[in-house]
């Protein structure tokens, strides 16, 4: 026996170094597979998130990250790791180590080197970030940093998904997703492009285990217009069924669930003030149809607040009540769109809220029932229209939703039925920028221009813009900026909103330019298209991504009419130039001709947004291209 | 001139107008402006501009900062900041200034500040009749915003567009925490009608005050006030100031400046010494020869400017390698900076002291070039730290002895009887060649003796770049040759700064990037990083198509590349001295053969224009024989600083660039 126990002790020790020495080696970077350091500025040897679902109101996460710092670029995106945290998000533990390139450790993050923020700005809420800014020591490359983090999450509307392929020039050696759950628990996922089969198992306390993982993926390269990660590279979405938060219990199994409890959990909030229903009885008085109640109400709700976001615990998803914001004058969106809908339905006119993700662009995934919103707008009805409200700003206007929230579906939040519904739509018929210009040209090559556009769609956003804010100091600084043609001078200009239906913006600009033509002895070189907006011409790459050009970007129509008037004596001495062109990416033309002895230059331009296969990527730069040269005609005037 | 405002009353008291405040005092008496929170008049509802500039977004109609000095059995002596705020909101997008964080200091409690006594109140007119909306005070929230710091915030209630909105609160800071109250600032990025700093500063204690900008004071006062601080010792007679500028305009940036806090209309303090009746006077930074002492004094500094023993390994087997003395000083300067790796911070000294940062391999401005000082002073070469102000930390005022102007540190080294500047935190530059945001006119070298100097930093070269081109134009109007262009000193620094470390591959993209319609064939980069005195050169044989080519004739710009297409210089008016950071050359020559059975039908004319003052040169020549064209163009500014008297001149000589550069040859076939 007592050999026994000395042979028992010896395995321990065995063991024991035996795990040092793996622990040690762990993460030496000797072993690393060389198609991992193709491109790679780092490699993310291991990232473990584990979602350890305890019950329908709590989970408990931890996330492991171990990353090899190649060179100094690694370092710059990687070398700091950050973790943020809120009322509902209670971080419970957090740290950090570095290896070697051996893998032995050399420094263990104290608990004073790791920072502790208010990641507020100039918002009011609870949100704090947690930093480890592991490079303050030059650590000579390759070096590994370790992350970690444990988190009790009371916040379950959202389940955590997994796009392992964090970044460009990060190479993944191994990335492991794991949500854990009581034995009969139900909740919901789904896997896209490629993601390895799910291993379910179940663990010592009867607890299943769901796991996925990938291994030695090397670094991706974005390329330029390429699609979303979420449509090209792996990813599992997960969500719950039923949930509970703060008391209020939930179930997300479909848009329908998510509408019905957005609306339980704001549910009694739209109470008015006696004197705001007065004075709203009297502002609809006159109203001859919805449409203009729906415009005087959202007017003079514009009119009396601001938007200030306050994002606090279970706040940071339920509303301020209407009548608070009848007293103070502000709110974040979900308040002012709540605001906006309890004026309505005390006119009389159907108005929902609706939840939306916004941003340039951006859309949801409609097959996966799931919280993918960022933002709350209005809804309302009239017989015959669906009038879209924008509530955080005072100088919106009904249904124009723009590229910030236009052209995708949002959530209508109803007590029953709640589905997705489409906000309107921008295309290159509805983007329109219209140009006509006269230019005199002088002798010497200077030129005085008068200059009056019109924007419509998603085109007038940045005039808009510069319209609302800044003096007329400013927006004189920016339009000469934007404008750009040499030695210029702006004498006066205007920029005003012309019209609501549909919204457009109009400007009108007179200036002068000192050479506007270039000019040797007696010529003038005039190039035609020097008030048009240039088209800028991507690299040209081996393509291997389809690419999609977005709305916001690639869908217009523009068109330019130029009179140029030539000092006395002047004649073209070359033919004047035409031009066109047709593909599946737009249309363009360009003609100047002599009429009654002045240059008529007439460019339209015709952009398609839409998906492309990669291999008509070289077709899109040919296109664009022709249309780049064809935009520097020039025309040269002789003096006879 | 009032009464009020004559000599500084206190010798020790310095009001000094720095630069271009125009120093013009009304003789008149001031119209006064007091107003008194929460209740507002219509004519202040009612406005909508002043000077000319109707299209702001808010004017700030009133704007009080006003600073007493106090004291209290567990803080100690403490100032206190009464600030009054009252602002017009005439857009939409001013709608947010109704939202306030007002961030402060926290710790333990002879070192935290605290803001008390918020009060709000939001006016507006409805059918003619104001209507005031207060603040509530449950709506003030706390935040701790990280270990150090704090916030308040709060939101007024019912703010439009038509608001006048308006806050006060007092804000106390220990003075063992500050010793000076904060810089106010005049101006803001709106019109401020009315702008007022108040401080009554008790005879104990001697500030300079430093006022800049480029607007004239209302009032300037200084009156001799008895100033009871609640301590007998330190209560007596005192003096009170008040400064108040009218009507400023909104600040505006502008290209070609150091940096905005240089320009802004601002007030701000410098603690000189601290003299309380009894006790042993407290001198801070009265002379340069103070300065010196000072930072001689301190760890962070002087003491680490002793000789580095851990590098006198590295010092023998430099001064084995050669005896030149200006060999030994680029080894030493090589070594340190390939050995340190730049944490991209500036820094008036050492943090963790140079032993550490040498372990590390990492350090500040001020740790490498300590180690370089000390690696030289191993090497038995004299050598001293040269304190400075980077550009986007503002000018030094030499006028006010400080520590507080500096923020960066290089190192002079002597070879014989020349004296040399050189950053070791700069990978790309050599001693005598300094990085550009150094370069802000003025250094103080800080010896050992406390007899340091101010000496002039000054770039060390152009932002010089050369293009040659050799090539020749066929009947079908395509062009084939051969291009070089040399980046030099500044240019060769930027460039360095971004592709020295890059692969070949990834230039040579580059390269074709900024020529998409060219062909380029065997593209060739030298001296990415070798000799760092020597240009980088890139040159290549290039094929493209001249646009404006008919059968009968050829029209042609021969400048391809570098071609000015705009003047930098946009706007008609300026404001501020312009400051070019370096010198520029720009040389562009070619050598163009153009088909036989042409012949030149035009050509642009040769020109050459010049700034006054010796400041620059442009010229354009052309020429052309041997059916070859020559052109020559060259750009030269070789002042970098221009006054605003001066900016018409330099941008209309901007502007002759860019006409000269739109010119074109015309060539026309022999029939």
């Amino acid at each position: 026996m007592k050999n026994f126990k000395h042979t028992w002790l010896i395995l321990f020790f065995l063991a024991l170094n035996d795990f040092t020495c793996h622990a040690q080696n762990e993460y030496s970077v000797t072993n690393l597979p060389s198609a991992l350091l193709v491109k790679a500025d780092a490699i993310l040897r291991l990232d473990e998130k584990v979602y350890d679902i305890l019950s329908y109101s709590e989970a408990k996460v931890t996330h492991r990250k171990v990353i090899t710092i190649l060179n100094e670029a690694g370092e710059q995106s990687y070398g700091q790791q950050a973790m943020i945290y809120d009322k509902l998000t209670k971080l419970t533990e957090i740290s950090g180590l570095v290896y070697d390139a051996s893998g032995k450790v050399v420094k263990k993050i104290k608990k004073s080197e790791i920072l502790d923020y208010s990641n507020s700005g100039n918002d009011i809420t609870d949100d704090r970030v947690k930093v480890i800014n592991f490079g303050k020591k030059n650590f000579s490359y390759p070096y590994t940093l370790e992350f970690y983090y444990e988190t009790i999450d009371k916040n379950m509307m959202f389940y955590p998904a997994w796009r392992p392929l964090l970044g460009e020039n990060l190479a993944v050696e191994k990335s492991i997703f794991v949500i854990k759950t009581p034995s009969d628990f139900h909740y919901r996922y789904q896997t896209y492009n490629g993601v390895n089969e799910v291993s379910i198992t179940m663990d010592d306390k009867n607890r299943k285990v769901y796991t996925w993982s990938l291994e030695k993926h090397p670094a991706i390269k974005k390329e330029v217009y390429s699609q979303d990660y979420d449509l090209t590279y792996p990813l599992v979405l997960s969500a719950p069924t039923t949930f509970e938060i703060q008391g209020y219990k939930g179930n997300f199994t479909s848009w329908q669930d998510l509408s019905k409890f957005y609306y339980e959990l704001n549910r009694n909030r739209d109470e008015l003030p006696v004197q705001v229903k007065e004075e709203l009885k009297s502002l609809v008085k006159d109203a001859k149809s919805d449409r203009d109640k729906i415009d005087l109400v959202y007017k003079w709700a514009q009119s009396r607040t601001r938007y200030y976001s306050i994002q606090l615990g279970i706040g940071g998803w339920q509303t301020i009540d209407a009548t608070t914001v009848a007293t103070k004058g502000y709110g974040d969106c979900k308040a002012l769109s709540n605001f906006v809908v309890a004026t309505l339905k005390e006119v009389g006119v159907t108005a929902y809220t609706a939840l939306i993700f916004a941003g340039r662009d951006e859309t949801i995934n409609e097959q996966f029932p799931s919280s993918q919103f960022n933002h709350v707008i209005a809804c309302a009805f009239t017989q015959k229209d669906t009038i879209w409200l924008e509530c955080t700003s005072q100088t919106a206007v009904p249904n124009f939703m723009g590229s910030f929230t236009g052209n995708r579906k949002a959530l209508l939040v109803m007590p029953e039925n709640g589905t997705l519904v489409a906000t309107p739509t921008y295309t290159s018929n509805s983007n329109q920028q219209t140009r006509f210009a006269e230019v005199s040209l002088n002798e010497d090559g200077s030129a005085k221009i008068s200059s009056s556009i019109q924007y419509k769609g998603v085109l007038l956003e940045t005039r808009k813009a510069v319209m609302e804010s800044g003096s007329k100091e400013d927006q004189r600084k920016w339009l000469t900026q934007k404008i750009g043609l040499s030695g210029m001078d702006i004498t006066s200009f205007e920029i005003n909103q012309t019209s609501e239906i549909p919204l457009s913006i109009h400007e009108k600009i007179v200036m002068e330019s000192k050479s506007y033509a270039g000019k040797t002895g007696s010529r003038l070189f005039l190039k035609l298209g020097l008030l048009s907006d240039m088209i800028a011409v991507p690299e040209k790459t081996d393509r291997k991504s389809d690419f999609e050009l977005p709305v916001s970007a690639f869908a217009y129509s523009k068109s330019d009419s130029i009179v140029y008037h030539a000092p006395a004596g002047f004649i073209p001495e070359t033919t004047l130039p035409e031009f066109s062109l047709s593909s599946n990416f737009g249309s363009y033309t360009m003609k100047c001709s002599l009429v009654d002895n002045h240059l008529v230059y007439l460019r339209t331009v015709t952009m398609e947004a839409g998906k492309y296969p990669a291999n008509q990527y070289n077709e899109w730069l040919t296109f664009l291209t022709n249309i780049q040269k064809a935009d520097r005609a020039q025309v040269v005037l002789v003096k006879k | 001139m009032t009464n009020n405002y004559v000599t500084p009353i206190r010798p020790t008291i310095i009001i000094t107008i720095v630069l271009f405040l125009l120093g013009q005092f009304q003789s008149f008496a001031q119209e006064d402006y007091t107003p008194k929170l929460g209740q507002i008049d219509l004519a202040s509802m009612n406005i909508t501009s002043i000077d000319d500039d109707s299209t702001a977004e808010a004017i700030v109609l009133y704007d009080l900062g006003k600073v007493r000095y106090g004291y209290q059995e567990h803080i100690g002596i403490y100032f206190e900041m009464e600030c009054h705020v009252r602002i017009k909101i005439l857009k939409e997008s001013a709608l947010e200034r109704g939202s306030v964080t007002l961030a402060y200091h926290a710790g333990s409690s002879d070192v935290s500040e605290e803001v008390y006594r918020i009060e709000g109140y939001t006016h507006n007119l409805e059918n003619g009749q104001i209507k005031t909306s207060k603040l509530d005070k449950k709506s003030i929230t706390y935040i701790k915003l990280s270990s150090d710091f704090k916030a308040t915030k709060f939101n007024l209630p019912n703010v439009k567009k038509g608001s006048v909105i308006e806050y006060s609160y007092f804000k106390r800071t220990p003075f063992k925490y500050r010793d000076t109250p904060g810089t106010w600032n005049f101006q803001n990025n709106v019109p401020v009608k009315w702008s007022e700093f108040v401080i009554k500063v008790p005879y104990f204690l001697n500030y300079n005050l430093i006022m800049r900008g480029f607007l004239s004071l209302y009032i300037n006062e200084a009156k001799h006030e008895n100033v009871e601080i609640g301590h007998s010792k330190l209560s007596g007679p005192g003096t009170a100031y008040r400064f108040v500028v009218q009507n400023a305009p909104a600040f505006r940036d502008e290209p070609y400046i150091t940096t905005k806090t240089d320009y802004i209309s601002k007030i701000s303090f410098e603690l000189s010494s601290i003299n309380i009746t009894g006790e042993i006077p407290k001198k801070y930074s009265l002379s340069w020869v103070d300065v010196d002492k000072s930072l001689n004094s301190f760890s962070w500094f002087g003491g680490e400017l002793g000789k580095a023993k851990f590098l006198r390994d590295k010092a023998k087997e430099i001064l084995s390698k050669t005896t030149d003395p200006e060999k030994q000083v680029e080894l030493a300067f090589d070594y340190v900076k390939d050995y340190m790796k730049w944490d991209e911070s500036a820094a008036l000294g050492s943090s963790n002291g140079i032993k550490t940062a040498y372990e590390n391999k990492k350090g500040n401005a001020a740790e490498i070039n300590f180690i370089l000082i000390g690696l030289l002073k191993e090497m038995d070469l004299e050598s001293n730290p040269v304190i400075l102000s980077t550009r986007s930390n503002g000018w030094l005022q030499k006028e006010f002895p400080s520590i507080e102007n500096f923020n960066y540190v290089i190192c002079q080294v002597k070879i014989g009887d020349k004296e040399v500047l050189m950053d070791a935190s700069q990978a790309y530059t050599y001693p005598g060649f300094l990085p550009k945001h150094v370069l802000n006119e003025s250094g103080r070298v800080i010896t050992s003796k406390n007899n340091g100097n101010f000496i002039d930093i000054l770039p060390g070269g152009y932002a010089a770049k050369t293009d040659y081109i050799i090539a020749s134009i066929d009947s079908n109007g395509k062009i084939t040759g051969n291009i070089t262009m040399n980046y030099t000193a500044y240019e060769a620094l930027d460039w360095r700064e971004k592709w020295a470390t890059s692969e070949d591959e990834a230039i040579t993209k580059e390269v074709k990037s900024q020529f998409t319609e060219w062909q380029l064939d065997s593209i060739i980069v030298k001296n990415k990083s070798e000799a760092l005195k020597d240009p980088v050169t890139i040159s290549s044989k290039f094929e493209f198509e001249n646009e404006n080519s008919t059968p009968e004739m050829i029209y042609l710009n021969p400048i391809f590349i570098d071609k000015w297409l705009t003047n930098p210089l946009k706007s008609n008016k300026r404001l501020y001295p312009i400051n070019l950071n370096t010198p520029i050359s720009q040389i562009y020559i070619c050598i163009l053969k153009i088909p036989d059975g042409y012949t030149l039908e035009e050509k642009p004319t040769s020109e050459i224009i010049t700034l006054q003052d010796n400041g620059g040169k442009f010229s354009y020549l052309t020429t052309f024989s041997n059916n070859t064209i020559q052109l020559r163009s060259v750009v030269e500014v070789k002042r970098t600083l221009f006054s605003v008297a001066e900016y018409d001149d330099l941008r209309s000589f901007f502007e002759k660039i860019v006409q000269k550069h739109a010119h074109t040859f015309v060539l026309k076939k022999i029939n």
